[in-house]
This record gives C-alpha cells, structure tokens and sequence, in this order.
C-alpha cells in the first residue's frame, strides 16, 4: 500500500516533469536537447500510466509488478539516448557528432544485448526478476557511460554550467540507483531501502527543472571551480 | 560478491559527482552581482578572515525587513554545508596553524551566497519603499 510519502515523491517528480515540458514550449533553445524532452516526455507518461494501473490493479499485483519493471527499462534505454544527446552537444563544436552517435548506438546496442543475455541465463523463467537485473545491470552501465561523459566535459577548457549540472544529476541518478539495487541485492528485508529509488527517481526531473529555467545556456564554468576536492 | 562491488563503485561515483554537482550549484548561485548596498560586504568576504563572516550576513539577513513570505530554505542548506566545513576544517591537522584553503574558499562562498540573498532583499524592500512613497505623493 502506498503511503503520503510515496505520494508526495510521486507528485514531486510529476510536477517537476510537466514543468520541464511547459518551460520547453516557452523557452525554444531547449529544443536543442530533443532527446532529453523525449525522455522527460516519456517519464511523464509513465507516472500517469503507473498511476493509473496502480489504482486499478493494486500495488501488489502482477500487472503493476511487470508494468513497473519493464517501463523502467525502456525509460532507461530512453535515457541512455539522452546521455547520447548530452555527448553529441559535447562534441558539436569538434564536429564529430555523427561518429559519435554512430559509436554510441552501437556501445548502447551491446550493452542492452549483454545485460539482456546474461540475466536470460540467469533467470531462464521469472519475468519479473529477469526485468530487475536487467534494469540494475543498465543502471550500472549508464552509470559508467555518465563518468565516462564527464570526463570527456572535464577535458574541454570551459564547460558549460548546463552541461555540468545535467551530466552529473544523471550521473547521480544512475550511481544512486545502481548503489540502491545492489543494497536491496544484499539486504532484501530492509523496508527502508525501498525509498531510496523513488526518490532518487524524482530527483532528477527536479534537477532538470532548476538546470532548465535557472542556468542559462551560455553560463560557463571554471574548471577549478569544480576541480577543488579531488 | 558482484552486488558488493557494485555498491562500493556507485557509491563512490555517486559521491564524486554529488561534490562536483554541490559546487557548480553553489558557484552558479554565487555568481550574481553584488549592488552598491552590499559591495563592501562583498570585499569583506574576500578579506582575510572572510571564511567566517557567514554568521555576520545572517545576523544582517535577520535585521533587513523581508516582504516575502517563507523562511529562507537556501539558506539554511547552505548554513548546514557551512557548519559541516567548519567542523570539518577543526578535525583536521593544522600544519602550523595554516588554515585549508579549499574550505576558506568552500565557506567564503557560502557568506557569498548569504550576501547574495540580502542584496536582493534589500533591493526588493527599497523598491517596494519607492513604490509606496510614489504611491502616497501621487
């Protein structure tokens, strides 16, 4: 059964989704992130929709189990493409975009059919188990292809604040999401573990919200100033 | 085994860019503008013993009339990281005294903020004041 904290997580998250799509209609340079509107797009789509399976089926029922499972795969091949998006704005400038995208598909492309492969060998029946470790195994991934984003941002000589702010939220997303997998891996009776992935879930529409309409596009940042602990 | 590794790895990932998300967050905030109000506030924080004058642009902060509702909830976050700092800056060994410059600079851009948010409040009272004097006079 779902609790007001579930709730207000959820709500959160929608709200911050809905406001990125509106401040996209209003503020047309943000149309040069396509794919992580489409993204965004999508993530509110699949609140509505879990929503309303989730009033009709219950929490607790297998069509919401699978539902949930594997619509966080799919969202999370989707931003898979926004990261893709994110690195071809890195690369604009260097004009090898096209390269780029082409080596991203194909990295994507193997990642999906690795992480597919192996969780097929090791869940032959259970469907909802097989979804689980697929989405662990690409959160893991995403999550290796953000640091490997960021360091190619680090590499330039001024990045932009923009950038900055959206590579880390998803590289944060995705670490906090592979960390909180692999705790419920390890400690499945800890009740508490289950909040973890909503709200790093809702976290990152509301970073994009505060990236989107308070960071400009031309804000740049010194690579010192991001340079200061390690 | 596996589910271990993964975990030490993505929390560590998850922490290094946590930080660096931290400090572009707090730079970005900090990179307005002081007005003539508060500019010799803003040279003060960049004094020597600027580190510690958060404490002195909250006391500033409490004292200048505010018109909007709500409690400062930037503020307080950014009052928390300074704390954390300064207790972080007293565990640590201090070769001969030095102070670390990363948290002197972590902590003036913390007053910075502060300072930041009381020049906007200032401007926003002074503008509500003219408004009511043209009010009146009109």
């Amino acid at each position: 059964m779902l609790g007001p904290f579930d709730f207000v997580v959820w709500l959160a998250g929608f709200l911050a989704e809905v406001f990125v799509l509106a401040w996209a209609t209003h503020d047309r340079t943000l149309w040069r992130h396509r794919a992580l509107l489409l993204y965004v797009a999508a993530l509110a789509i699949d609140e509505i929709l879990s929503f309303v399976i989730l009033r009709r089926y219950g929490f607790t029922s297998n069509e919401y189990i699978y539902y949930y499972y594997y619509s966080d795969a799919v969202l999370t091949l989707l931003m898979f493409l926004a990261i893709m998006g994110l690195c071809a704005r890195i690369f604009r400038e260097q004009e090898r975009s096209g390269r780029l995208r082409a080596l991203t598909l194909i990295i994507l492309a193997t990642v999906a059919l690795y992480a597919a492969a192996i969780t097929l060998v090791k869940h032959q029946v259970l469907a909802t188990h097989f979804a689980g470790e697929f989405c662990g195994g690409l959160y893991f991934t995403g999550m290796v292809m953000t640091y490997l984003v960021w360091v190619l941002l680090l590499s330039r000589r001024d990045p932009r604040l923009r950038l900055v702010l959206l590579v880390s939220a998803f590289g944060i997303y995705f670490g906090g999401q592979s960390a909180a997998s692999a705790l419920q891996s390890l400690f499945p009776a800890l009740t508490a573990l289950h909040y973890l992935s909503p709200m790093m879930g809702a976290c990152l529409p509301v970073s994009l919200a505060y990236t989107f309409s308070w960071v400009s596009e031309e804000a740049r940042i010194p690579l010192e100033q991001l340079a200061g602990v390690w | 085994m596996h589910e271990l590794l993964v975990l030490v790895l993505a929390s560590i990932l998850t922490l290094y860019l946590g930080i660096r998300y931290w400090r572009a967050l707090l730079w970005s905030a900090s990179q307005h503008k002081l007005s003539d109000a508060t500019r010799e506030l803003g040279e003060w924080i960049d004094g020597p013993h600027g580190e510690q004058s958060l404490a002195v642009v909250c006391a500033l902060l409490r004292v200048c009339p505010k018109l909007e509702r709500g409690g400062d909830r930037k503020l307080i976050i950014v009052g928390l990281y300074d704390r954390l700092l300064g207790v972080t800056e007293k565990l640590l060994p201090k070769p001969g005294g030095e102070r670390n410059p990363w948290i002197a600079a972590e902590r003036r851009a913390c007053a910075y903020f502060a300072a930041i948010l009381l020049d906007q409040r200032i401007t926003r009272t002074s503008q509500w004041y003219a408004g009511q004097v043209t009010d009146s006079s009109t």
